[in-house]
């Protein structure tokens, strides 16, 4: 029987791989309050970009894309709604263009960019740490880091569960469709998902008739089969996780939050290219997906 | 003596009678609905996100703060698979948890039209949490198909708050109503001393529920186009 994925965790052996799962959380901890705080989208493109980078460096590249399927529609339709929409924010907007019905303002576009540059930094950030970090070494770490022993093994457990039932679900998709039906709209709702949630009910009489059995709730101390001790290597990299807050602090203060003195410029053409560009791309993803994977599918 | 006193303490924290392991197997199993019940809509192309149906099930059988655990653990744990950016909605699982619960403990699950107003509620109450955390931590957009209603609305000359609040509400209220009747179908499995919360009535044929839906759709769809005018 093929092993069945848990989490994002991709099996390897890159310096990512190795560091301490405290360090990991700590960074992603500080790249949130970096691109929350740092106001110039193209920063945050930059480090989306060194993350990229380090993506492919720690061998992970396929399963960061097929995460970021889900994020790239919205990446686009941040940008185009954020754009289409009158600038209320801005007290004196700086026009650009006009596209169709829609009055462009470089204020607007930019603001778009700001959203989808952050969401693109951090969750580029966030996959690589937890792409690279062991379900096991997360269980042990939610424990050393005196989070209830109770919320550990739901959490652990729901997501071991997460791919066991997806599995399940495709399963009886697949059977269903073997015998005609339809596997779309709300018709196929119930013969779907009525068999994979029966399916979870007695999976929970079999869990809690396990627990039960195994002294759930003894307060002994438990075992780890899997722990990293925390290292000096991961002393220095916890340290320098405070790197990024304390640049956009500084930046905050004296540098207007990384934005230019003159503002933000983009020239008419390029403003309706980004614009129209997000505008197509996102309802191709979401009207377009679909039939993509019909005709691609097939050969 | 110990280890029954121990006992004692955990069933009367799950409100009496139901042993603590049953609830602790529970909450990641619901949990795991939730994220199943997205595959699911995304894999038959529902344009509804049917993501809170394990948070009504526990919400309504074991109690309010249960379910809004169940919803904690949902957004966490994806938080874990896809990045921090669910995190932020464990606030609407938590809404809809309280909603369903109290609704539940009050007796607006025992009687369908009550139960009916009870979903509508925690569709309302969802909307009103989801469209902050969209347009602050997502500037509009999430890329869900709800996006394009947005688009549409935006273009039509509405505001970013108009127009996010009024597309979550058209797709929240289906998927809430759907949501709960399913958990009823759920429920109704499970076992009949699970049920702490308050009375729950039977579970309704699907083709109803779908009327209904559908019914809700049009007339929400109808208040909102004629309140943007």
């Amino acid at each position: 029987m093929p092993s069945v994925p848990i989490g994002a965790y991709v099996p390897g052996d890159s310096f990512f791989h190795k560091i301490h799962p405290f360090v990991k959380f700590y960074w992603v901890l500080s790249f949130v309050f970096f691109c929350f705080f740092n106001k110039n989208p193209y920063i945050n493109y930059g480090v989306a970009l060194i993350g990229i980078a380090m993506v492919v460096l720690a061998k992970t590249f396929p399963s960061y894309l097929r995460t970021m399927v889900v994020f790239g529609p919205a990446t686009f339709a941040m940008i185009f709604l954020q754009s289409i929409v009158p600038p209320a924010v801005f007290d004196n907007p700086q026009y650009l263009a006009e596209l169709g019905p829609f009055s462009l303002y470089t204020d607007s576009i930019i603001y778009g960019m700001l959203f989808s540059s952050r969401i693109l930094c951090i969750v580029t950030w966030s996959i690589l740490m937890l792409m690279t970090l062991h379900p096991g070494e997360l269980s042990a770490s939610l424990q050393r880091a005196k989070v209830p022993y109770t919320v550990n093994f739901m959490i652990t457990t729901t997501l071991q569960l997460i791919p066991i039932m997806q599995r399940e679900f495709s399963i009886i998709l697949s059977a269903q469709k073997s015998r005609a039906m339809e596997a779309k709209g709300f018709k196929a709702l119930l013969p779907s998902i009525i068999p994979v949630f029966a399916g979870a009910i007695d999976r929970v009489q079999q869990l809690s008739m396990s627990l039960e059995t195994r002294a759930f709730g003894s307060k002994n101390e438990r075992t780890l089969m899997r722990y990293k001790e925390f290292s000096k290597r991961d002393t220095f990299l916890s340290i320098s996780a405070l790197t990024p807050i304390i640049l956009s602090m500084y930046a905050k203060f004296n540098l207007n939050s990384f934005i230019p003195s003159t503002g933000f410029s983009l020239s008419p053409n390029v403003g309706v290219f980004i614009v129209a560009f997000c505008g197509i791309a996102f309802l191709t993803i979401i009207f377009g997906a679909g039939f993509a994977i019909r005709l691609f599918g097939k050969k | 003596m110990k280890d029954q006193d121990t006992s004692q303490q955990l069933s009367s924290a799950t409100g009496g009678g139901i042993p603590l392991t049953y609830v602790i197997a529970l909450v990641p199993v619901a949990s795991v609905m939730n994220v199943i019940g997205g595959t699911v809509a995304s894999a038959l192309k529902l344009p509804i996100f049917l993501d809170m149906i394990g948070t009504a099930v526990v919400a309504m059988t074991i109690g309010p703060w249960w379910g809004a655990l169940v919803g904690v653990i949902t957004n966490v744990t994806a938080g874990f698979i896809t990045g921090p950016t669910s995190i932020p909605f464990a606030a609407c699982n938590v809404v809809g948890a309280l909603i369903w619960g109290y609704g539940t403990k009050w007796g607006w699950a025992n009687d369908k039209l009550k139960f009916f107003g009870l979903s509508i509620a925690s569709g309302v109450g969802v909307s009103l949490m989801a469209a902050p955390i969209v347009i602050f931590v997502f500037g509009g957009a999430t890329g869900h198909a709800s996006d394009v209603l947005t688009a549409g609305l935006l273009a039509a000359g509405g505001d970013m708050w108009t127009s996010v609040f009024s597309s979550n509400i058209i797709v929240s209220s289906a998927d809430k109503i759907l949501s709960s009747f399913l958990a009823l179908a759920i429920i109704g499995a499970l076992p009949t001393n699970l049920q702490v919360t308050g009375p729950i009535m039977k579970a309704e044929s699907m083709g109803k529920v779908v009327l209904i839906t559908a019914g809700t759709v049009v007339g929400v769809i109808l208040t909102v186009v004629s309140m943007n005018l």
